[in-house]
């Protein structure tokens, strides 16, 4: 192509060239997507700003703040219209439209000029909340007042935070996709639920797991303190953690590395890791998601089917085969024996 | 500034006459929160503002309490680690298995805040305590007075994060504060990360901090 066939071909009329035109939701979406990430930053910095002031900078630079809340509210009855609508059209798609859309509007992390740090849970989601204003309609004069310089102010935010946390070792484990089984992401009570995935993990306790594994070797009894890794052919690699231990399934279906038993303050969960090739399902009926976590409760053992391959089937049946195909795997807690671990400060009684 | 489960331990202070207390209550017995909670109050609010130190008179209010926790609270018994921040100097008591710990930053203020005295504790073979308030077992209260100067960090403990968070490691969450006063935030901050660290270190038991930053000048 020579150099002026480029304007030619871009000032022809030929009509196998076609200018798609922006839809209106688009159109909204990139007008408001900057002044959201105006919004947000200013409130979480104000928020920062405020809080900092009462630590040391010393403690600044050791620790961070997580964003507990942000309330985005729009500023008038035309804006809130068209942005609920504009969610409300895109979650009748994608059901976590929302979170996504919110995703990339928030930062990682925000900084203030002392030292503070706000970082951002991979989980988290704002609030949009529909105000007194948000049901008013501007009158004419009021939509040239609102804007200083011209722009229209069409977003307010209020941001919350918790903390300062002390800063720990990452971890793999939680990338940007995992996901945190709902049972855990409810408990809000305690400090430690606010911190983000990276926190809780390097806060690990041992947790001693009553591991059944019937496969091609028969039905074999383990009994390990966790992380525990097990699979085909189990091996620490850099995501687990060198002390991890591994347990070997024997069978025909069943990937190298199946599932990952982890303690997070006190709690034991389970996950398919995000390199394996099949999953597990659930005597329910459930099939384990890929990286997200599932409490093993302590009430009732769980009965896992291995060799489930959800790529292949949307709506996978329970395996119907023999164990050295289709291993199960049962888990649950191991009781502590009070008399074994106990950990109470005996009463000193005077000796006769 | 203290971190304590709702379980059986319990931190008290008056800031008024700068009296604290933190109490461990035994956990093999039920009552005994109950038993740490009445005595870290009784013992905060029993000493005034005072200049003079009396030892007969600290040795009385705590054996009366003993006798009180012996009678309220029967079949219970807690650990006791008191400070009283008097004008010219410190006042320190124990019994049980508590830590009470005082650090002083060296070279006046500019070097790193290193352990300056460290109060007994009363234990048997087995790590257990051998007398505690409160049970049939209580017949010496452990005191120190030191005379101040300077800056001091009383660092107060149960046995659970006492033992797992050592010397060294409070002494470098310590230097985080250098010779700048710290807020009651930044006090709060430090007691709960140094928390945290001893639940992430294994601690089962019942798990309190607390840190007392005080500043003595010649006047």
């Amino acid at each position: 192509m020579k150099f002026f066939d480029i304007f030619k071909s871009t000032n022809s009329k030929d009509p196998n060239y076609e200018i798609l035109k922006t839809r209106v939701t688009d159109e909204f979406a990139d007008s408001i997507q900057l002044e959201l990430k105006s919004v947000a930053a200013e409130a979480i910095k104000l928020a920062l700003e405020e809080r900092e002031n009462k630590y040391m900078r010393s403690i600044l630079d050791e620790s961070y703040f997580l964003l507990d809340s942000l309330v985005i509210l729009p500023k008038d009855r035309e804006i809130a219209k068209k942005f609920d609508d504009f969610l409300i059209t895109h979650e009748s798609v994608d059901e976590d439209f929302k979170k996504h859309f919110f995703q990339k509007i928030l930062q990682k992390e925000y900084r203030s000029q002392r030292g503070g740090v706000v970082h951002i849970s991979v989980n988290f989601s704002p609030t949009v909340q529909l105000g007194q204003s948000s049901l008013e309609n501007l009158t004419q004069e009021e939509g040239f007042q609102v804007s200083m310089k011209g722009r229209r102010i069409s977003f307010e935010a209020q941001a919350n935070l918790c903390g300062p946390f002390k800063k720990e070792k990452s971890s793999k484990i939680f990338s940007s996709s995992s996901q945190v089984d709902s049972d855990f992401s409810n408990n809000s009570s305690s400090i430690e639920s606010k911190h983000d995935g990276k926190n809780l993990i390097s806060n690990l306790n041992a947790s001693k797991i009553n591991i059944k594994i019937y496969d091609s070797n028969g039905v074999t009894v383990h009994q390990s303190i966790t992380p525990i890794l097990l699979g085909r052919e189990p091996s620490v690699n850099s995501s687990l953690s060198a002390d991890t231990s591994l347990l070997r399934i024997d069978s025909r279906y069943v990937s190298r590395h199946q599932l990952v038993l982890v303690n997070i303050f006190g709690d034991c969960f389970y996950y398919v890791p995000e390199h394996a090739s099949l999953t597990c399902m659930r005597a329910d009926g459930s099939v384990l998601e890929k990286m997200k976590l599932y409490k093993l409760s302590s009430e009732h053992a769980e009965t896992l089917n291995l060799g489930i391959d959800s790529l292949k089937n949307n709506f996978p049946s329970r395996p119907e085969g023999s164990s050295s195909d289709y291993a199960i795997v049962d888990l649950s807690l191991s009781v502590a024996d009070p008399h074994l671990n106990h950990v109470g400060t005996p009463r000193p009684r005077a000796v006769p | 500034m203290a971190d304590s489960d709702k379980g059986f331990d319990s931190f008290s202070s008056n800031e008024i006459t700068y009296n604290f207390a933190l109490c461990d209550g035994a956990n093999s017995c039920a009552g005994s929160g109950y038993a740490a909670k009445w005595l870290s109050a009784f013992m905060v609010d029993q000493f005034q503002k005072t200049e003079i130190f009396d030892y007969k008179e600290l040795n009385n209010v705590f054996f009366r309490a003993h006798n009180e926790v012996k009678r309220n609270f029967p079949e219970t018994g807690s650990t006791l680690a008191y400070v009283s921040a008097l004008p010219d100097r410190l006042v320190l008591a124990s019994i049980g298995d508590s830590y009470l710990q005082i650090f002083q930053p060296k070279f006046w203020k500019f070097g790193r805040w290193n352990l300056f005295l460290d109060m007994p504790r009363d234990l048997d073979h087995l790590g257990n305590p051998t007398q505690l308030v409160g049970s049939e077992v209580c017949h010496t209260l452990n005191i120190s007075e030191i005379n101040t100067h300077g800056i001091y960090c009383v660092v107060m403990m149960s046995d659970g994060p006492g033992l797992v968070l050592d010397e060294a490691y409070i002494s470098k969450r310590l230097n985080t504060l250098g010779r700048l006063k710290p807020s009651k935030d930044d006090l709060h901050y430090l007691c709960l990360s140094m928390a945290q660290e001893a639940l992430s270190r294994g601690c089962l038991d019942d798990t309190s901090v607390a840190v007392i930053w005080l500043n003595y000048t010649k006047s």
